[in-house]
């Protein structure tokens, strides 16, 4: 028997022994970033380094602020992953009910329709779609950042999986009551699947505040450009590399809504990111 | 009284074909405009002569293909992103699948903060952690060289600047952000394996690296074959830290499909040859996700 307990030890040992370095190795980024941020340029380059400043330089945060306008970036960011969200969670809950509810001539055709957008990857769409906003008149507007996400076929099977799950004879008694359709929806369907819309709006938010190459391609001033973008073209500006400190100032300001949000919600956003497949 | 009923089904069953089209219609508008409509333009516009000096398109059939084929630096970003996704498959994927088996112990504590550790590169914007990784690339006091240094190894490694070690910089930078997820797939993939398998081979007397060989891999087959798919696609649409790091080079050493589209196209305005090179992307996607599709289960999991 006490073999047997000094093996459960030993094997929980080297477990330890494992993951305790690897956690640390995947954490020197944010270790690394976040003392730099508070560091003053001189102590930046000061041997030996130490994680802990001698004086700790909030000012880093107003000065970088002050060289861009990250309080528009922020603006547009958000704007753009609300704006986002807010017409996908319309556009999605509209066609999932459909999908799940309702019986119509070429469901399987339009299905199988939704299905294949899972297949394309929105990189290989970046090039024709510039040339769509450009002849829309739509460059450089947030509006154009947005429009290509407005349907989500992802979201749509999410919404659409557990749709299916409501029983009919919720749906009979608000029929009974008067409910339209669209009151159906809102009132008895969508506080239903709260859990489903939480892991939807969890992906979304994190990958349209994440991403970068496709609002770098449409934007060209501060107007329309979000965080992502604007923290590049920052480190261009800084390009002479003793701007280090007020870069790193930067970047955490960009993160950490993100970080945080990841904090405190932990379970919730690994759970959702395991149903996210290639879509995330 | 049999007619009337049947005509009062029709307009019942009319109104709801109706209602069911107009729900569906705004996300199908904007999955034909930003999604099918894009892929046969890049493919129609790959057809044509479209440049800087030729601003309305000259129909030259296949010829941009025939260029790409024929053009020494498309093999080369091909090679680059071959191995780009080879160096960040592999270990990411296995070491993923390590820490998920090391994980999936309930006697270990301080689970949230492992968690934390090894998932929040995945969180983060690639655009952002790239930078903090530049600065720790910085050859003079970034923090890798300053360890290389301290172990007394070479250290004046220019990692980004330094055509043999960009690509290896870039790719450490993507192991480092998709390793947690992966693991949390196969952590997923793992909860599903009967507990009672390992129970039996216990009696039977199997070591850990036996139940590993013989109950957990096999079992985790579909599983590992669904990360690796995921980490190839993920693998071809890579960009946000080739922009931020190293712009494609030095010398095109990091100069990726995605990358190589975006420098055709936006700066060069070579539009038709990059709607040749995109189209080729596309298939390879296509192709990538299809099987994905086609063996993860999905098409299952979405029928009625």
């Amino acid at each position: 028997m006490s073999n047997l307990r000094l093996k459960a030890k030993l094997s929980k040992l080297i477990y330890y022994l494992i993951l305790v370095p690897v956690a640390f190795v995947m954490l020197i980024p944010l270790i690394w970033l976040v003392p730099t941020a508070l560091k003053s340029r001189a102590e930046l380059f000061l041997y030996p380094l130490s994680l802990i400043p001698k004086r700790f330089l909030f000012s880093n945060f107003p000065t970088a602020w002050s060289y861009v306008p990250f309080g528009k970036y922020y603006i547009n960011t958000l704007t753009i992953v609300f704006g986002v969200l807010f017409v996908q969670i319309i556009t999605t809950t509209l066609a999932a009910y459909a999908f799940a509810r309702l019986k119509f001539p070429g469901k399987d055709l339009l299905f199988i329709i939704f299905i294949t957008q899972l297949m394309i990857t929105p990189q290989s769409a970046i090039l024709p779609n510039y040339l769509t906003i450009k002849s829309l008149g739509l460059l450089d507007t947030r509006l154009a950042v947005m429009l290509p996400y407005f349907a989500s076929a992802f979201g749509m099977f999410l919404l659409r999986q557990a749709f299916i799950t409501i029983p009919h004879e919720l749906e009979d008694a608000a029929k009974i009551d008067g409910c339209n359709k669209l009151q159906l929806l809102w009132y008895v369907f969508l506080p239903l699947v709260k859990p489903t819309i939480l892991t939807f709006s969890i992906i979304s938010i994190t990958f349209h505040w994440n991403e970068f190459f496709w609002p770098l391609i449409i934007t060209d001033t501060s107007k329309a450009r979000p965080l992502t973008v604007g923290l590049t073209l920052f480190a261009m500006q800084a390009e002479s590399g003793a701007e280090w400190t007020l870069l790193m100032a930067a970047t955490l300001l960009v993160v950490a809504p993100l970080l945080i949000g990841f904090l405190i919600f932990q379970r919730h956003f690994i759970q959702s990111f395991m149903q996210s497949g290639i879509k995330g | 009284m049999i007619e009337e009923a049947l005509s009062l089904r029709k307009a019942i069953n009319l109104k709801e074909y109706l209602s069911a089209y107009l729900f569906i219609l705004p996300s199908f508008i904007f999955l034909v405009i930003f999604t099918y409509y894009p892929i046969l333009k890049s493919f129609w516009l790959s057809l044509f002569k479209y440049d800087f000096s030729t601003p309305s398109p000259i129909f030259s059939g296949f010829s941009n293909y025939y260029t790409m084929f024929k053009t020494p630096l498309f093999w080369k970003v091909l090679r680059n992103n071959l191995w780009y996704g080879l160096g960040t498959v592999l270990p990411s994927v296995s070491l993923g699948l390590l820490f998920a088996v090391l994980f999936n112990n309930k006697r270990l504590r301080a689970k949230g903060f492992f968690r934390f550790s090894l998932f929040y590169p995945y969180v983060l914007p690639m655009a952002a952690a790239s930078m903090v990784w530049l600065w720790m690339y910085n050859p003079g006091y970034g923090i890798i060289n300053l360890f290389l240094k301290r172990l007394g190894l070479p250290y004046n490694i220019e990692w980004v600047n330094d055509g043999r070690y960009a690509l290896l910089a870039v790719i450490i930078v993507a192991i480092w952000k998709y390793t947690g997820y992966y693991m949390i797939i196969f952590l997923a993939g793992l909860q599903s394996i009967d507990e009672e398998l390992y129970e039996v081979a216990i009696i039977e007397g199997a070591n850990s690296l036996q139940k590993f060989r013989y109950i957990t891999f096999p079992l985790l087959t579909p599983t590992t074959f669904f990360v690796v798919m995921i980490a190839i696609i993920n693998s071809f649409q890579a960009i946000d830290q080739v922009f931020v790091m190293t712009d494609g080079g030095p010398y095109n050493s990091t100069n990726v499909l995605l990358f190589y589209i975006y420098e055709n196209a936006f700066m060069y305005w070579n539009l038709g040859y990059a709607s040749a090179v995109n189209s080729f992307l596309f298939v390879v996607l296509l192709v990538g996700t299809a099987i994905y599709f086609r063996y993860s289960g999905l098409w299952v999991r979405y029928e009625r």
